[in-house]
């Protein structure tokens, strides 16, 4: 039998909550290796779908093929599959390793080899000093680090990781980003987080979902194409006339300001796509007598999110 | 073969997880000293100098063929104008009761008899604050996510329930051996020859007893996702039953046989002295547990976790 295209398939998904829809209609195809993306606002079914794919629930209608398997929790699935729930906290009482070593152990991995797999993952989510403790002594972002150890612990072909650095400092999540990279060379890693810059420089590609449905599929480039945005700095400090000029360009869809820098969103859909659009607005700066200090692609992907989820970008942040 | 495995694991961990945090600690030493109240309540008496040994066994005879009367031969209790229970033993109606009487509290050590019937009635109640967390517990904290992925639902389930078992069958040889040791001591009339023996029957007797009553725990642990809920599913249906089925009864003979959705019916025949009826209790109480642990895997298996 020929190994599946894609590591799972999703088609004509479905899941209530009661009379609640979580989700409607979710047909996606994910690579087999690679990251993954998956956002959406609060409520909006990531978690749900994320439970899905995991085998936490079960499927009311529709189907989902993970790995060949016919639906989530077979028997063939078991240790192939890494899941960082967001919520689920480890035993309190008992020492990380002891823990550890258990999921090692039903992961296949026992003895002199589990104990060094331990202390390798351990090390890598920089918590090698705590692994004799118990899960208590742990504040919120190491046992955010300890949920990611244990998803990476064997050698899943599929790692799930619900928000995995939310509430984690820049460094540690810097670190557990570079750790997910390294996993996406070789297995499937989907990822939902709300930090959509952090996002866009990991992923290669992004489900939207929106009130239960998946409303954008696809790499970063496809769901971002139409419309890019770019931060442009310069030496002196922005004035209206100049907001007015950029903004009558045919390829600027609007533009923002800020003392010495731009936000400027482009519309990148034209035939010539992207190139052209940049080469008008640079020849415009200079043409201004503004040339640009730096220009730099900004948060195109949270620009997609903000149009795909209908929210106004100058809504106040929460 | 990987499932087996897992089985082990989960049963393995659930042991040492319970023992290590010390529930099961708890659990154990609440057991004896239980145990070990109930055969002090026995040995009192004697102690008191209230009664002589042979007084105890006379009188602990008709109280236990009354009791033992009365539970299965309820049927036949509408002729009360022959006279009652006790009356009737003493004529000897009731001889199979009398002699089942005298088979525990004459023919084997009295007092341990006394406290292995008495345990009947308590270790139902006992059980399930051993098994009530053993899948709510970690289903409430989600811990469970941590599994699934690397295992199935039946093995979780499956380990645990014979962990749980292994548990509660390593407390009654614990509770028995301290029963056995204490009365010993109390009154070194009973002898250890004697008591070694008849304390591996009852062994016996609460082994089989133990399998529905832990399978309903697991049950009720499996079926609600708060530890709290299923323990006062567990105990309230374990009290429950009897109390429903004797109060039915009155209005419907029939409903009397509620009485069946639990051992209560025919746990008391485990000590029978007629091995038959001991098989066929025993083979009730591993059909009970049975039929307990396939509706827990039932449930476990399509619950949102």
């Amino acid at each position: 039998m020929s190994e599946p295209k894609h590591s799972i398939q999703i088609e004509n998904l479905e899941h209530r909550f009661g009379t609640k829809v979580a989700l409607s209609d979710i047909n996606w195809r994910l690579p087999q290796k690679g990251i993954v993306g998956l956002v959406g606002p609060n409520g909006a079914g990531k978690t749900t779908l994320f439970s899905l794919i995991a085998g936490f629930l079960r499927v009311q209608s529709g189907k989902i093929k993970i790995l060949g398997s016919s639906s989530p929790g077979q028997a063939s699935l078991a240790g192939r599959m890494g899941v960082m729930p967001q919520d689920a906290i480890f035993a309190k009482d008992i020492s990380i390793l002891d823990q550890l070593l258990y999921l090692l152990k039903l992961d296949g991995i026992t003895g002199a080899s589990a104990k060094s797999r331990a202390f390798e993952i351990m090390k890598r989510v920089g918590l090698e000093k705590e692994i004799h403790r118990g899960a208590s002594i742990l504040s919120h972002g190491m046992g955010k680090r300890l949920g990611v150890a244990q998803s990476l612990l064997g050698s899943p072909e599929i790692v799930l990781l619900d928000e995995p650095t939310a509430g984690l400092d820049p460094a540690n999540a810097r670190q557990i980003r570079e750790f997910m990279r390294e996993v996406g060379k070789t297995a499937l890693v989907i990822v939902s987080s709300h930090n959509l810059l952090e996002l866009q420089d990991l992923i290669d590609e992004v489900g939207v979902i929106v009130d239960g449905k998946l409303v954008a599929s696809g790499t970063v480039e496809e769901v971002t194409q139409r419309d890019r945005r770019f931060e442009v700095t310069f030496g002196v400090p922005v004035t209206p006339e100049m907001l007015v000029q950029i903004d009558q360009l045919d390829a600027v869809q609007s533009v923002n300001s800020d003392s010495y820098q731009m936000s400027i969103d482009l519309d990148a859909s034209g035939e010539t796509g992207l190139d052209q659009a940049l080469l008008t607005l640079q020849q415009k700066l200079v043409d201004l007598g503004t040339p640009a200090y730096e220009l730099r692609e900004g948060a195109s992907l949270e620009q997609a999110y903000m149009k795909l989820t209908s929210v106004p970008e100058n809504t106040p942040e929460e | 073969m990987n499932k087996t495995r897992h089985i082990g694991l989960h049963a393995i961990k659930m042991i040492s997880h319970s023992m290590r945090s010390g529930s099961g600690v708890a659990f154990i030493f609440l057991t004896i000293l239980i145990g070990l109240s109930l055969a002090n309540l026995a040995v009192t008496p004697i102690e008191l100098e209230l009664v002589t040994v042979e007084e105890l066994q006379d009188s602990s005879a008709r109280a236990i063929g009354v009791a033992l009367a009365t539970a299965t031969l309820r049927a036949s209790d509408e002729d009360d104008n022959q006279g009652t229970l006790t009356s009737r033993m003493e004529n000897g109606d009731l001889i199979d009761l009398g002699m089942w009487a005298r088979y525990l509290v004459i023919e084997n050590p009295m007092l341990l008899s006394i406290t292995v019937l008495l345990l009947g009635v308590v270790l139902p109640l006992l059980l399930p604050l051993g098994s009530f967390t053993v899948i709510s517990g970690d289903v409430q904290h989600r811990t469970v996510r941590y599994l699934l992925p690397r295992t199935s639902r039946s093995s979780i389930l499956i380990g645990r329930w014979l962990g749980s078992m292994i548990l509660a069958w390593s407390l009654i040889i614990f509770l028995l051996c301290s029963v056995v040791i204490y009365l010993s001591i109390m009154i070194p009339s009973e002898s250890l020859e004697d008591l070694i023996p008849w304390a591996g029957r009852c062994f016996l007797a609460l082994f089989f007893l133990t399998i529905p009553y832990v399978s309903l725990g697991i049950l009720c642990s499996a079926t609600f996702s708060v530890p709290m809920v299923a323990l006062l599913a567990t105990v309230g249906s374990t009290i429950g039953v009897p109390l429903l089925s004797l109060s039915l009864q009155e209005a419907w003979e029939p409903l009397g046989n509620l009485l069946y959705l639990l051992p209560w019916g025919y746990s008391h025949e485990l000590l029978s002295p007629t091995t038959s009826k001991v098989v066929e209790a025993s083979a009730y109480c591993l059909l009970h547990g049975l039929l307990f642990l396939i509706l827990a895997l039932l449930k476990f298996r399509r619950a949102d976790l």
